[in-house]
């Protein structure tokens, strides 16, 4: 052996792949790539390889499926946080604890792929939306509370309606740990016993990376899977997030979501004078009624009474008549006249009144019809 | 608060109740002042009630 070979570390091939393996941990314990997503694949439904190239160099990648939080397609460039390691087949790989899209092209067609997985579930099924609870008296609010979101949250909720208990979680709502944090506090407003009436979750407007937390698939699926009803408000009316698409109810920001979630107290003030001011005008109105009934009957009291006039006088009328036809000298009239005195003795005198004249007469004869 | 609330809602479906009844046909004109009287001050003390009202904020936890 000559000297060159004997200042040399010596190893067998698994000890040489070993110690490069701890050099590399010590070393780089962790790192940050940057590439362009080729040659991806899922093998057994649950080991993904891939290289992550650019322009003049490529390398290795793995993960477990479970791990991609967002879909992955050839020609996407992504940010890896991985461990390089030396397989003991000799293979220089980078083994992946988290991937991410960066640039709006990657973003896009990530977000699109992972809608399109999720939309194919029925996630966002308009049969699965929950009705908010009518009452809203306990509210889990998940925000960052130093964002403008929170703030504008807040002051708009106070304004519209008072009463209110909000239990706010604060997480972080961008950067790499935020889906984490989020789904966290998805879990613990999920898994208390007293469950609040309703869970928002908010955040302010930004870029497509700086909302990539609302579009990580584990935060999409926790929403999902709340035993809460979720109202979603994240960035401005035109960003739709799939955190958006699969809550309860979207809001199109932070302050839609108060309005969404509170009454106005001026609307609830309009509906309470409303229900009063109606009362009078229903009072006047039946005693409007009430006077015309009563007018009515007096009519038909006036109708009956002179009915009955009417008739009594044509009772007397038609007694009169009759009395008058009864009258002595109406029969004298008739050519009748009336005898006083004896008038059966023969050569007695008596008096004949006609209509006209009183006669004294003598009796002639007498017979008997 | 939610007691305050509860309470709120309440009184508006009492009021909503008492309203109902000059629609219904129990009404009687002789009955009918004395619960206006009684379904105005109950939307007063509604009114009320809302002024007064305040949201409580509590940051429960903190994930940064």
């Amino acid at each position: 052996m000559d000297l060159d070979q004997r200042q040399l570390p010596s190893f067998s091939v698994t000890q040489f792949i070993a110690v490069t393996n701890q050099m590399l941990d010590m070393a780089y314990p962790a790192v940050v790539v940057e590439g362009e997503v080729d040659s991806f694949k899922v093998n057994q439904g649950k080991y993904v390889f891939f290289n992550l190239k650019d322009r003049e160099s490529s390398v290795g990648c793995f993960m477990m499926l479970y791990q991609m939080r967002t879909p992955l397609q050839d020609g996407m460039k992504v940010v890896v946080k991985a461990r390089p390691k030396l397989t003991k087949w000799g293979k220089f790989s980078l083994t992946i604890d988290s991937v991410r899209p960066v640039g709006e092209g990657s973003l896009r067609k990530s977000f699109e792929l992972l809608k399109a997985k999720l939309d194919k579930e029925g996630l966002f099924s308009p049969e699965r939306k929950r009705l908010l609870p009518g009452s809203i008296n306990r509210v889990g609010l998940i925000a960052s509370t130093e964002s403008a979101g929170y703030a504008d949250f807040v002051t708009i909720a106070g304004q519209r309606w008072g009463g209110i208990e909000f239990e706010v979680y604060h997480v972080q709502v961008q950067g790499e740990s935020s889906p984490e944090k989020i789904i966290k506090a998805i879990e613990y407003f999920n898994t208390r016993e007293d469950l609040v009436d309703c869970l928002v979750l908010i955040r302010g407007g930004g870029s497509l990376d700086d909302l990539a937390s609302f579009n990580d698939e584990m935060v999409v699926r926790a929403i999902a899977a709340s035993r809460v009803p979720t109202v979603v408000g994240v960035g401005h009316e035109t960003d739709t997030t799939l955190s958006d698409m699969v809550a309860d109810v979207r809001a199109a920001t932070p302050s839609n979501a108060a309005e969404i979630i509170t009454p106005d107290k001026v609307d609830v003030r309009r509906y309470v004078d409303g229900l009063v001011q109606g009362v009078p005008r229903r009072i006047q109105s039946v005693l409007d009624a009430k006077v015309l009934s009563v007018g009515g009957l007096v009519e038909r009291l006036d109708r009956s009474v002179d009915l009955r006039i009417e008739n009594y006088k044509d009772s007397v009328d038609s007694s009169t008549k009759l009395l008058e036809s009864y009258n002595p000298a109406r029969v004298l009239e008739r050519g009748y006249s009336i005898i006083r005195g004896s008038s059966s003795k023969v050569g007695a005198v008596v008096e004949l009144e006609t209509s006209k004249a009183i006669i004294k007469a003598e009796v002639k004869s007498y017979e008997e019809k | 608060m939610k007691k305050n609330n509860v309470t709120l809602d309440d009184k508006i479906k009492d009021l909503e109740k008492q309203v109902a009844w000059f629609e219904s046909d129990d009404f009687t004109v002789e009955e009918a002042v004395e619960r206006y009287k009684s379904a105005k001050s109950l939307s007063l003390s509604i009114a009320e009630d809302i002024e007064e009202l305040k949201n409580v904020i509590t940051v429960i936890k903190k994930e940064d």
